[in-house]
């Protein structure tokens, strides 16, 4: 090499190294800052770089961890996405709480029925319980998330003969939740065979049906003492209850799509049956905790139709009252969840209402839904357009057990087509000073239309 | 002359006995009719007035609603008004004036009445299955009403109740027989059914409220039984299903079969696999396949399901199945 040119190479070969330090050092500062840190125990060294959608799960065999921060999008982080799963196997039932100032979701696997929390802003699952119940069907939720119903088939292996048990589950948590132990369940059976059954809105108390002598029978049950009381007997045993905060139960009768069906309130202290909906076919109904409004499903010349009722009545022109207000979406009430203004709905929403019996063949699981997301109000019938998940995450969701986030922020559901957990993060919008109302009288296609959506509804 | 007597007394004769008859006949033939039949409790109501004695269409009719006049005109044969709390009752008073002048009076005490008539068929459903049983030919149907005329917390014993189970009356009557058993007839034919209820201290309190009960035919729906996951009752098997395990349980389902029967296992199911009839073990309701090899498989499963007490409660249904590449 030529002695002057020495010099050169040296200089290229320093400002080499100084640009590699440099972006050694620039990746370790957003690394520092904005990267995956020690996430339940699992470092993410590069955490924008795409992932299938599953976490590694640790070799820790005391904490299973699902969920995560990425979902194999771009790369966005969970409080970006509008669209979160929150579980990668099939879910028996949900609760949203609130812990340290953070939101959470508390569930219930259905192949184990182990409890997991996951925080809904962003982060892993991580298993609250090992004790191992398997084919959970229902978990209902009380006690502020440390109690649980789990509802299951025994099947006689000679006869076939299917007994439903249910266990009323307290979970052990004393140090599952700061530790990297896990907890277990503390048991106690309930009757066998209860065919119904409904937690108060604060988890306090529950309400079950079991049949005996050909007369459905109801009990009250204190969840913290398991004291229990008769409060209800009836010579028609279909009821579906729902047991609201003020200790009264709307009852309404097991739906099929071409039979007239009725909704009461009943009073468990002075026995009162006060009905609120008579004689509609399809009848489906769900109460706000207070059961100061009721959003009920019927059928009519093959449509299903929601409407809102309220016993005080609706002011209507000229003095006039009516009890009964449509709302112009296409659903069923139990694919709706009432915000906390017990005023509102969100709820996913069909375009069309297949042919046949609804919602009889949607019990069945030979049809589902691809529903769109809605807010409405029960009292104007407005509605507004929130979102299609096709577009926003290229699959189908139909919409089951909704419920909100404990804040109001989150709408978190169970995907009836792989029993999945969902979240999705509510837009400002849905807050109680910015809603969008849009013309009355549009069918769901218009009203998607008029928000602007480009893709052709399904 | 003396046929003229004759004559002026059958004359009177039939003036004395017939023309109070005919008075007292137009009385009786103005009734009156609500809408809805049964009104609830502060529920507007249209109550109407009906004759087949008197020519409403050219009457002078006049409503009162507890002693205020709410209407006045010719052919006035109806009015709105509202019901009032369970205990508390609405009268109406009509004067009806027809075009010769003849004047009727006449009232009608508004209560509310609320009787429901509900019924479930002792038909097979799922565990958790949330929608009604359905009743099927020859299935038995339990109805009963739920009425209230004094108070949301009436005890039903207190009430005298009539049933009318296909145009057949007096099938059940008597005082806090507020059920009745109903059987079936075949699929598509309904069963209409009435009950008239009325509290027996009280004459004219007698409503009634009329369901008509459809029977539908029994079906076969499969599911996947999955070890873990139990029964997939959220999930239909349906046309084509794909699996990537190994083995592969189907469930069948029989959807409103009667419940006496299944008890008794005089249920018969036939299962057929890929063509051939296939033996099962204790349970019926389920078949294991399996697949062979690692290629893609496809079983296809037939199953029929024969009431043998209810011939014509039968169902059947197919499925295939399909073993991914391993």
């Amino acid at each position: 090499m030529n002695p002057e040119e020495q010099p050169s190479s040296k200089k290229t070969l320093w400002i080499g190294l100084g640009i590699f330090f440099f972006l050694l050092l620039a990746g370790g500062l957003v690394w520092y800052f904005w990267g995956g840190g020690n996430t339940g125990g699992v470092t993410k060294l590069f955490p924008f770089s795409p992932s299938s959608g599953e976490d590694v799960p640790q070799t820790d065999t005391d904490r299973h961890e699902i969920g995560g921060d990425s979902n194999g999008d771009s790369g966005l982080v969970a409080a970006d996405r509008l669209f979160r799963q929150l579980s990668l196997k099939p879910v028996a039932g949900a609760y949203a709480l609130k812990r340290d100032g953070e939101q959470y979701v508390r569930f219930i696997e259905k192949e184990t029925g182990h409890a997991y929390e996951i925080p809904l802003a962003g982060g892993v699952a991580e298993q609250l319980t090992n004790t191992t119940i398997p084919r959970i069907a229902i978990a209902d939720w009380a006690l502020g998330g440390n109690a649980v119903l789990l509802r299951y088939l025994e099947e006689d292996r000679y006869t076939g003969r299917e007994t439903i048990k249910t266990h009323l589950a307290r979970l052990n948590l004393s140090s599952a939740l700061s530790s990297d132990d896990v907890g277990g369940l503390t048991l106690d059976f309930l009757p066998d065979n209860i065919v119904a059954l409904s937690v108060s809105p604060d988890g306090k108390s529950l309400f079950y049906i079991i049949k005996k002598d050909g007369a459905a029978v109801g009990s009250v049950v204190n969840v913290a003492t398991k004291a229990t009381k008769e409060v209800f007997r009836s010579p028609f045993t279909e009821w579906l209850p729902q047991f609201l905060n003020n200790g009264s139960i709307l009852l309404s009768t097991k739906p099929s799509g071409a039979v007239p069906g009725y909704s009461y309130v009943y009073d468990p202290k002075t026995k009162a049956l006060n009905r609120l909906v008579r004689e509609k076919d399809g009848l489906t109904a769900l109460a706000n905790a207070s059961g100061s409004r009721v959003l009920y499903g019927e059928n009519v010349a093959g449509n299903a139709i929601l409407n809102s009722y309220d016993p005080k009545g609706f002011p209507g022109d000229e003095g006039t009252v009516f009890y009964e207000n449509i709302i112009p979406i296409n659903t069923l009430p139990e694919k709706c969840a009432w915000l906390s203004d017990n005023m509102r709905v969100l709820c996913g929403a069909f375009n069309l209402t297949p042919t046949g019996l609804i919602p009889d063949l949607w019990y069945q699981g030979r049809i589902s839904f691809n529903d769109t997301f809605w807010l409405a109000n029960t009292t104007s019938g407005d509605v507004t357009y929130l979102s299609d998940p096709k577009e926003e995450t290229g699959q189908t969701f139909d919409v089951a057990n909704p419920l909100l986030s404990e804040d109001g922020a989150y709408f978190i559901f169970t995907n009836k087509k792989d029993g999945m957990l969902w979240s999705m993060r509510l837009p400002q919008q849905v807050g109680p000073e910015t809603s969008d109302t849009i013309p009355e009288g549009l069918s769901p296609e218009e009203l998607k239309d008029a928000q602007g959506s480009l893709q052709a509804p399904q | 002359m003396k046929s003229r007597n004759i004559i002026l007394g059958v004359t009177m004769t039939i003036g004395i006995f017939f023309v109070p008859n005919i008075a007292l006949g137009a009385l009786d033939l103005v009734t009156f009719s609500t809408n809805p039949q049964t009104p609830g409790p502060n529920q507007p109501v249209t109550v109407s007035i009906q004759s087949y004695a008197i020519d409403l269409n050219s009457s002078r009719i006049t409503w009162y609603v507890d002693k205020e006049a709410v209407a006045d005109g010719v052919a006035e044969k109806s009015i709105r008004t509202e019901t009032k709390g369970f205990g508390k009752t609405v009268t109406i008073n009509v004067v009806i004036v027809d075009a010769g002048g003849a004047r009727f009076d006449k009232e009608f005490l508004l209560h509310p009445i609320e009787i429901d008539l509900l019924w479930e068929a002792d038909t097979y459903t799922p565990p958790f299955y949330k929608g009604k049983a359905l009743p099927t030919y020859k299935s038995v149907v339990k109805a009963t009403a739920i009425p209230r005329m004094y108070s949301t917390a009436d005890d039903p014993a207190l009430f005298f109740y009539e049933w009318t189970i296909n145009r057949i009356q007096g099938v059940g009557k008597g005082l806090g027989k507020g059920g009745a058993l109903i059987p079936m007839k075949y699929a598509g034919s309904p069963v209409p059914t009435t009950v008239k209820v009325s509290d027996p201290n009280v004459e004219g309190s007698a409503r009634s409220v009329t369901q008509n009960i459809l029977a539908v035919e029994p079906t076969v729906l499969f599911y996947e039984q999955a070890p873990l996951l139990g029964t997939v009752f959220d999930r239909a098997l349906t046309g084509t299903a794909n699996t990537e395990g190994t083995t592969f349980r189907v469930r069948a389902t029989p959807y409103f079969f009667s419940n006496d029967n299944m008890a008794n296992g005089e249920l018969v199911y036939t299962w057929q696999k890929d063509g051939a009839t296939v033996a099962v073990g204790l349970n019926p309701n389920s078949l294991e396949l399996g697949k062979a090899g690692t290629a893609t498989q496809s079983s296809k499963v037939g199953l029929t399901i024969q009431n043998r007490s209810r011939i014509l409660q039968k169902a059947g249904g197919q499925v295939t199945i399909n073993f991914s590449q391993e």
